[in-house]
């Protein structure tokens, strides 16, 4: 039997391994754009004190440097192969799609990844020990290892998103993958947020530093550089949202403005506040305070922005050729792959996903209940938590508490297999695994128990069979 | 004025209450149609305003349309659209009338 290259997935109800990803990945936004930004604000700061002669700034950097070191780069660091851990079992074979990309790109991350963490230790334990100019040198190499950093991985976000065009379809080539439509315009949005970032940290750090003069020039040197990264930040978000296809667009406009807009306008109206509060009034940046705001910035700001990101690329997971559920949706004949929406229409998930229980492989009367909640979970887990009243996009709750099976399945048949929701994938599926997905639903919905497993009988016969 | 104007509205009203009992169509359950639309709402949305570009809103739509773009989208010989025809397929008249009562009963 034909097999298809799919992968076992985690199932974590509620939130989803969605929500698991997502919560690591805000964590990890958090620390890294902190730290790039924080990069530029030390060498822009450090070329000041050079040119001013004003050595105890260094004083500042060394204890801002501090603070990253002990909490940025150890959450970062530990943040980041938590992403690779969670992105495995979430969606392996998107990572796979990406890997097949990206391998040097993400190779030459990984490079400037190490100069990034090298280059904050010798940052932080060189001062003073050698040349101001010297080490001026370092932090600007320091900084710009970060950013590119961040440059990397931002192209390959962003081709999960789409390419953008048709090339890299027909050519499969890595560039045709990271320069796409949307890559420069994500790169300045979190560019100019990474500014803001440091800045509110920065803020925080200052609040410790003592002597009223040096905070006074510190806070008022990193303040506007905040406010402008935050104007460029929300330009290019403007710009950014022109690059999007069309089943993101309408998933922005339907589902995520309603819900977003405001918290987002919110963050930028309070960062804006605090940012020139803190430039009027250096002495009164109070420890708590900075601490309260940038923690309100920092979930307030990057959760809604990371989950719309996240969100407006459904149904796929990359490029726009395979989907959240790991179906390959259209070939690309640059890189050889084939679309396996046909093979699945005809022969259906359960024959065809390997890691299939056998007493599953086909629906029959006894285990409608156990396939349908198995292909449930293959077919839509992704995106949608199976619980009524979850999170995350609960499934009962998207077909609003249906309980007739028969329309279910004739949502399935119709507006699902013909791809009339944008943001939905097309899931064309044999009529058996059909019904045994609207039974399942219809379940969920009625409020039964539907974690039964398929009666013994059914169990042992199959089990029984020789492999 | 106003009575004039109470009076050709109450007279309105029953016309139309007994136009509709005259027709022989199936005397219609707005609550039966609301459960049977659950599956229909994920397009149209329970309020009958559609939140997605180029799905109709069926909020306030004349009931007598709503029947029959429904019998014709399941006979599927004058209306084939494919998600509409599968849509319809289990549909019975009963079910044909109550949707369409519940649709047509929500405020525009």
């Amino acid at each position: 039997m034909d097999l298809l290259g799919m992968y076992p997935t985690f199932y974590v109800p509620a939130i989803g391994t969605a929500w698991v990803m997502g919560i690591i990945g805000v964590i990890h936004v958090v620390a890294s754009h902190t730290s790039v930004g924080a990069s530029f604000l030390f060498a822009l700061l450090e070329t000041k004190a050079y040119r001013d002669g004003t050595p105890e700034i260094m004083g500042f950097i060394k204890k801002y440097g501090m603070f990253l070191l002990v909490f940025s780069y150890v959450i970062g660091s530990v943040t980041g192969p938590g992403i690779w851990y969670a992105i495995t079992v979430a969606s392996p074979r998107g990572v796979g799609g990406l890997i097949h990309n990206f391998v040097w790109v993400w190779a030459a991350e990984w490079v400037y990844f190490t100069v990034e963490v090298i280059g904050v230790y010798a940052l932080v334990y060189l001062i003073g020990k050698v040349d101001a100019k010297t080490h001026l040198k370092l932090t600007w190499s320091f900084a710009l290892a970060s950013w590119a950093t961040m440059l990397l991985i931002v192209g390959i976000l962003s081709f999960m998103m789409w390419p953008g065009s048709e090339n890299w379809y027909q050519t499969g080539s890595t560039n045709d993958a990271f320069y796409n439509l949307n890559f420069f315009a994500h790169l300045a949005t979190r560019t100019g947020s990474m500014f803001v970032m440091a800045a509110v940290v920065g803020l925080m750090v200052a609040s410790r530093v003592r002597d009223p003069v040096l905070r006074r020039s510190v806070v008022r040197f990193i303040a506007p550089i905040g406010l402008v990264g935050g104007l460029f930040a929300v330009m290019m978000f403007i710009y950014y949202l022109q690059t999007l296809p069309n089943n993101a667009v309408v998933m922005l406009n339907t589902y995520l403005l309603p819900v977003y807009a405001r918290a987002m306008v919110a963050v930028f109206v309070v960062a804006t506040a605090w940012l020139v509060f803190a430039w009027w009034q250096p002495q009164r940046v109070y420890t708590p305070l900075a601490v309260a705001l940038f923690l309100f910035i920092a979930v307030a700001g990057v959760w809604p922005e990371e989950r719309m990101r996240e969100s407006m690329r459904k149904p796929y997971v990359a490029g726009q050729y395979i989907y959240g559920n790991q179906i390959i949706a259209r070939n690309v004949p640059g890189k050889g792959i084939r679309s396996e929406m046909e093979q699945i229409a005809a022969a259906g998930l359960l024959q065809l996903h390997p890691f299939v229980p056998k007493p599953l492989r086909t629906v029959t009367a006894d285990n409608r209940l156990a396939t349908g909640r198995l292909l449930t979970q293959i077919a839509c887990a992704n995106c949608h938590a199976l619980e009524r009243g979850a999170p995350l996009r609960s499934l009962p709750d998207k077909l609003h508490g249906a309980t007739d099976e028969d329309l279910i399945a004739a949502f399935l048949q119709g507006p699902l297999k013909h791809g009339t929701q944008p943001y939905m994938p097309r899931i064309d599926l044999p009529a058996p695994e059909i019904d045994a997905i609207a039974h399942f639903i219809a379940a969920v919905n009625r409020g039964e128990d539907v974690t039964a497993q398929p009666t013994p009988s059914t169990a042992t016969a199959a089990a029984s069979q020789p492999e | 004025m106003k009575k004039l104007l109470t009076f050709g509205l109450v007279t309105c009203c029953l016309i139309g209450v007994d136009a509709r009992a005259q027709s022989g169509a199936p005397a219609a359950d707005i609550a039966a149609g609301q459960q049977r639309a659950a599956a229909c709402f994920a397009c149209h949305n329970a309020n009958g305003i559609a939140q997605i570009p180029g799905t109709p809103h069926l909020a306030g739509q004349e009931r007598g349309y709503l029947e029959k773009a429904l019998r014709a989208y399941r006979d599927g010989s004058t209306r084939q659209e494919p998600t509409m025809n599968a849509m319809a397929k289990p549909l019975s008249d009963q079910d044909i009338a109550n949707i369409a009562a519940y649709f047509s009963s929500l405020p525009r």
